[in-house]
């Protein structure tokens, strides 16, 4: 995978962490939708701290792993 | 998803498997951020202030006059000793065969003429000059001599004393 600095979508050049960041918010949405159907939700304790943490693990993560190769 | 709810209703330690994910999930996103960081820092080094400038030398030919041939292009690399351009061969030789074979233009020559009326003005002026100083100096020291002998206090009175 080669490393992107610059994405081009659509005929936009977008920098690749505001599509990583684009994609870890999407990414935590789902999440926590599957931990509310797996009743996981009132256990994330504390919740905010967890989800913020989810966020910005997803987001390095795909930054990392996708656009950095 | 009733998949999902049949797995979840039957596992009866949910409290700690939530509690568990979200220790995991604070622990990754602190991992991710330090390798994030230390990686950024390590593939693609930066600096605060860069700056980059291209190495001139300067080029200055001995005679000046138009540039009638061009031999090299921009950005060509060149060694010492290569001819770059050729300039004017006419006005350099008419520089190098003395003034006596000079060829110039006719505003050049009547430039030249007054030149040379200017230069004789001044060094009129500057003999007219030489001469009142030389009177100057003519009147000054007269009077210095003179008085040097009749000041004398014994010039006159003591030879014809008794």
């Amino acid at each position: 995978m080669p490393s992107w600095a610059v994405v081009d979508l659509l005929g936009s050049y977008f920098p690749a962490w505001m599509l990583a960041l684009v994609i870890g918010i999407v990414l935590t949405l789902l999440l926590r939708q599957l931990f509310i159907l797996t009743d996981l939700d009132p256990y994330l304790a504390p919740r905010g701290l967890v989800y913020v943490s989810l966020v910005v693990l997803a987001t390095l993560a795909t930054w990392l792993f996708v656009f950095r190769g | 998803m009733s998949w999902v709810r049949w797995i979840t209703q039957k596992s009866p330690h949910s409290k700690a498997l939530g509690r568990m994910i979200g220790v995991l999930i604070i622990v990754g996103a602190i991992v991710v951020s330090i390798i994030a960081v230390w990686g950024s820092g390590r593939s693609t080094p930066r600096q605060t202030t860069p700056r980059c400038g291209p190495n001139f030398i300067g080029v200055a030919p001995q005679v000046n006059g138009h540039i009638v041939e061009l031999h090299v292009r921009d950005n060509q690399l060149v060694q010492a000793g290569d001819l770059l351009f050729v300039i004017d061969p006419a006005r350099t030789k008419s520089r190098s065969n003395g003034p006596g074979q000079r060829s110039s233009s006719p505003s050049e020559s009547r430039g030249l003429w007054n030149a040379l009326s200017s230069a004789k003005a001044g060094v009129g002026k500057a003999g007219a000059q030489v001469g009142a100083v030389s009177a100057d100096i003519t009147r000054a020291e007269a009077p210095a001599r003179g008085g040097a002998r009749g000041a004398h206090p014994c010039g006159g009175e003591f030879t014809h004393c008794r």
